[in-house]
């Protein structure tokens, strides 16, 4: 009995000590995935959520960001390059998620994660994917993301737009 | 253990043989339909490389989505739309899996592929010029060819 209670307490010891250090410490790779997953997650539309659940989201999705993050966005109908503020930055994103309609949901698909030598920066190519279940047609696009480390936080600095297809 | 060996089998034939794709859009249309489940050849391009009339696969980050497109344009031609018919080189070429006429201008000023580059498009050249997916794929985003 002494036996099992021993292995068992080492066990529980191990967990712990494996959980602490993936909670408090964990590498950057995780941080970066666990980032992806957050931004995903709050730039997702729910049915039926609220303008205050909206704006939380919005205010949680810019905190991701750092306080003049760029964009290089093209699309079809045109491009955008600029460099947005916080505020800027939430107003954009509420203008976005409203746009989006009452249900939307955003992933990042097959992300390749590299780091600099000194791991402060890390660079991110992914398919970002947008569904309105309502809607038949999905949005797929490759794109860049620069992560810079702030402290313990990993936030956003550049985002671009990748083409899978180059033009002639 | 035989249905371990089947598990892997199956898996192995998935990740690096033949692996079913299922057809969104409306780019490839008539030869792909929304909705039709085709499969995708990974082994196509181990010997030779891309042909011109392939339906390919084309990957983003990874393959968890997929473009079809066909090959028109092989590395090192120009490649241009004149008044709905595809030109490789400046020569009109007949497309037999066009079954409708088009009306497509897209002559670019510098339409020459580089040594490593393919031109793809889809069949559907009834949807507008601007709406229609199409471009340079580099080889290495070639994954396979599309079994039709």
């Amino acid at each position: 009995m002494k036996l099992f209670r021993r292995v068992f307490l080492i066990v529980i010891l191990i967990v712990a000590g494996l959980w602490i250090r993936a909670t408090f410490f964990p590498n950057p790779e995780s941080a970066i995935r666990k980032r992806l997953t957050e931004i995903a997650r709050n730039a997702s539309t729910a049915p039926g959520e609220g303008n205050i659940t909206g704006t939380a989201h919005a205010w949680r999705l810019a905190n991701c960001f750092t306080t003049n993050a760029e964009f290089k966005i093209e699309w079809p109908e045109g491009r955008m390059e600029e460099t947005l503020d916080r505020n800027e930055l939430i107003r954009y994103i509420n203008g976005l998620r409203f746009g989006a309609g009452r249900s939307s949901r955003i992933e990042f698909l097959d992300p390749t994660i590299a780091f600099s030598e000194d791991k402060k920066i890390s660079t991110v190519e992914a398919t970002l994917r947008a569904t309105i279940p309502a809607d038949k047609n999905f949005i797929v696009q490759e794109i860049k993301i620069i992560f810079i480390k702030v402290g313990r936080d990993w936030l956003i600095q550049r985002v671009e737009t990748l083409k899978t297809l180059a033009s002639l | 253990m035989r249905i371990v060996v089947l598990i892997v089998v199956v898996a192995v034939s998935w990740r690096y043989v033949i692996r079913p794709i299922r057809v969104e859009g409306p780019s490839m249309l008539p030869t792909a339909k929304e909705s039709q489940v085709k499969f995708l050849y990974r082994l196509a391009y181990l010997f030779h490389e891309p042909r011109r009339g392939d339906v390919v696969a084309i990957r983003f980050t990874g393959e968890s989505i997929l473009l079809m497109k066909r090959i028109v344009g092989m590395p090192g031609e120009k490649v241009e739309f004149v008044e709905g018919r595809l030109h490789i080189n400046g020569q009109p070429r007949i497309e037999p899996y066009i079954k409708r006429p088009y009306t497509w201008n897209f002559v670019p000023d510098n339409s020459q592929l580089g040594p490593d580059e393919y031109y793809v498009v889809g069949d559907n050249r009834i949807m507008p010029e601007e709406n229609h997916t199409k471009g340079v794929a580099r080889r290495a985003k070639i994954v396979g060819r599309v079994l039709l």
